[in-house]
């Protein structure tokens, strides 16, 4: 950000090309009935190419609806993948418990506790188990953090495949048919009303 | 010595036969400046008088070669009698007066014959250019717009806009708002205190084609003249989160409620100042019985630090009036529950959603705040901080489609060619990568603005993210 250059100049212009391309992209908010939280955590370990560190990112729906979603570069450098998706599932249940205070004054109860997925089975498996591992002693907050809100079950946290994790999306680039695929799935669409496509509605 | 101004020719003098000749076949020789004279007087040759000039311009020091040189050098030169009715009124356009080609003598360079002479120590050689001709020819690019805007409606100063009937009304139209509202007493001016000074903002708002809608003219305070901690202690804008946005928007979709959007005019003004604010009276609009006195704020006003704050507690005060709680989650949200009646109550500074499973209770909720604040209510919930929502039939859609039109034509970027992926996935992007550096504003104000359609666009946070 302090010092771009031509080549983060040329990203960027992709990137407005791509929206260019996507203008009529949108969220969409659907009717479904469930009433459920899902929470889709990752981690790009060591990502940066500059300082090693690693991203993390969740993206959470209420039904089928993404209402929030986060992409950011972990503080702190994790020495292997399951501390960097640790990281990013402590993130996620920060998010989710926020998110449960605000529907509960909202007065919208949800079927279930929120379920967080997440791709790693090392960083599922430490959420539960009370195993002292040589490796994680370092992030004892975010363990106890995490393990405090499973035991209590205020949090479900489960493994997914990373085939079918979401958040996958907001951690790094893919090529066109995984983008477009995982777009579709987070019901980020371009808009039709009715049968018309949107944009030919007002003939852009 | 200049240009032709029928034709697409140079005007050329002639010294041994004193002819002014129009031709297009002209060298320069930059180096040498056959009238030049240190103590010439420089007297201005009138086109009526052609014959003397010969007198005035008097012939150059300067040693010249042969008239019969010209050819050798390339020139063509054409008399100015053998170019016919065209050139004929060359001479007689030659006589604008006081142009300071005329006046000095020494610009003439372009002459066909002379040689380069030994006296190259002379530097009094001048560029002429057009502007010092006088002519001007208006820039295309200002003249070209999609909507031609006249830019003279729109003034600063209050003494032109005293003079025009229609700024005149928008002013007395805010000021009799003002008054409405008792927005200040006229006081004798304290000592010890800071007094804001204020100031006339005039905008001419438009329709979408261009077409002027109205004017208007709004009185702010300079509020950045406030010091914190004497003038005002806290400070606080009503702006809500857009999870919050999402989450609320999700529910009542599910649910299946209506959304409202209320709009509140002139938002700032319902908010009551605690502390004491003076403020110098309005320019133009002195009290001629007291033109000393200064105005003790009651209410906010545009431009004070504390009023986004003093705005929100009023409309809280009123909520919580009408039985909503204040969210601990979200400060901008208000939630009305009792026995089955749920409403929910979105804040963005002076833009509020409102929605509810009861149609009845959310229309006199409406009313209510009508009756406190002078609302503007917009009907079904469309376009919500450049947030458009559009209603299909089993969803809602949120789209960000004239964002993204509007920061595509900032960068110029509507003409370029499409791609399918928001980010490569061979190029890495690195601190220092060797290429060249770029504008360091511009790429902040792109990414910057990238930022905010984060509202919608939960695809390319990455990608913002890490060109960040």
């Amino acid at each position: 950000m302090h010092h771009p250059t031509q080549t983060h100049w040329t990203a960027t212009k992709r990137l407005l090309r791509y929206l260019k391309n996507t203008i009529f992209h949108g969220v969409t908010i659907s009717n479904t009935s469930s009433t459920t939280l899902t929470c889709f955590s990752n981690a790009d370990w060591a990502g940066n190419l500059d300082d090693r560190k690693s991203t993390s990112a969740y993206l959470l729906f209420l039904g089928n609806t993404p209402i929030s979603w986060s992409s950011k570069k972990q503080r702190a450098i994790a020495r292997s993948s399951t501390e960097a998706e640790y990281r990013a599932l402590a993130m996620a249940a920060t998010e989710s418990v926020w998110l449960l205070s605000l529907l509960q004054e909202l007065k919208f109860s949800l079927s279930k506790p929120p379920l967080l997925l997440c791709d790693n089975l090392g960083a599922t498996q430490l959420s539960f188990n009370p195993v002292q591992h040589s490796r994680m002693k370092h992030i004892q907050i975010d363990i106890h953090f995490l393990r405090d809100l499973v035991a209590k079950n205020i949090l479900v946290v489960q493994h997914v495949h990373t085939t079918d994790q979401l958040a996958d999306l907001l951690t790094k680039p893919f090529s066109r048919q995984r983008t477009d695929f995982l777009r579709d799935k987070i019901s980020v669409l371009s808009i039709t009303v009715g049968s018309v496509c949107y944009p030919c509605k007002y003939c852009y | 010595m200049g240009y032709s101004l029928s034709q697409n020719a140079y005007l050329c003098f002639e010294p041994l036969t004193k002819k002014i000749i129009t031709s297009r076949h002209v060298i320069f020789h930059e180096g040498s400046f056959p009238f030049h004279q240190p103590d010439h007087n420089s007297s201005l040759p009138s086109p009526s008088t052609r014959q003397h000039s010969s007198v005035m311009i008097s012939l150059p020091k300067l040693s010249f070669a042969s008239p019969s040189t010209s050819p050798d050098v390339g020139t063509e030169v054409l008399p100015s009698s053998e170019l016919g009715s065209l050139s004929a009124p060359s001479p007689l356009q030659v006589s604008t007066p006081p142009s300071p080609l005329f006046l000095n003598p020494n610009t003439s360079m372009e002459l066909p014959a002379p040689t380069i002479s030994e006296n190259t120590e002379v530097r009094v050689h001048r560029m002429t250019t057009r502007s010092m001709n006088d002519i001007y020819k208006p820039k295309k690019s200002f003249l070209v717009t999609k909507h031609p805007l006249p830019s003279s409606l729109e003034t600063s100063s209050v003494a032109a806009a005293l003079t025009d009937s229609r700024w005149r009304e928008a002013m007395s139209s805010e000021l009799t708002a003002l008054m409405r509202h008792n927005t200040w007493q006229l006081v004798p001016p304290p000592t010890n205190c800071n007094i804001v000074g204020c100031k006339w903002v005039f905008r001419v708002k438009r329709h979408a084609n261009g077409t002027v809608d109205r004017f208007k003219a709004r009185l702010v305070a300079k509020g950045f003249n406030q010091r914190s901690g004497l003038d005002y202690k806290e400070t606080f804008s009503p702006v809500v989160k857009s999870v919050t946005i999402r989450t609320v928007l999700a529910i009542a979709v599910m649910q299946g409620w209506s959304l409202r959007q209320l709009d509140v005019n002139n938002a700032f003004l319902h908010g009551h100042l605690i502390e004491k604010v003076y403020m110098k009276q309005p320019p133009g609009f002195r009290n001629p019985e007291h033109p000393d006195y200064v105005c003790c704020l009651t209410k906010a006003i545009y431009g004070l630090k504390k009023a986004p704050r003093a705005w929100y507690s009023a409309l809280k005060h009123a909520l919580t009036e009408f039985g909503f709680i204040n969210s601990k989650s979200d400060s901008s949200l208000f939630v009305f529950h009792t026995g089955s009646t749920l409403a929910y109550c979105l804040v963005y500074v002076d833009d509020l959603i409102i929605t509810g499973n009861n149609s009845v209770f959310v229309a006199s909720i409406v009313d209510h705040l009508g009756q406190k604040f002078s609302i503007k209510d917009l009907g079904s919930l469309h376009f919500f901080l450049g947030m458009e929502a559009i209603p299909t039939a089993a969803s809602l859609f949120l789209t960000q489609h004239k964002y993204i039109r509007d920061l595509l034509a900032k960068t110029s970027m509507d003409g370029a060619r499409d791609v399918t992926t928001p980010l490569s996935t061979f190029v890495s992007l690195q601190l220092d990568d060797g290429s060249s550096s770029v504008n360091s504003i511009e790429y902040c104000q792109v990414i910057g603005a990238l930022q905010y359609l984060s509202l919608t666009r939960p695809n390319i946070s990455f990608a913002v993210n890490k060109l960040s």
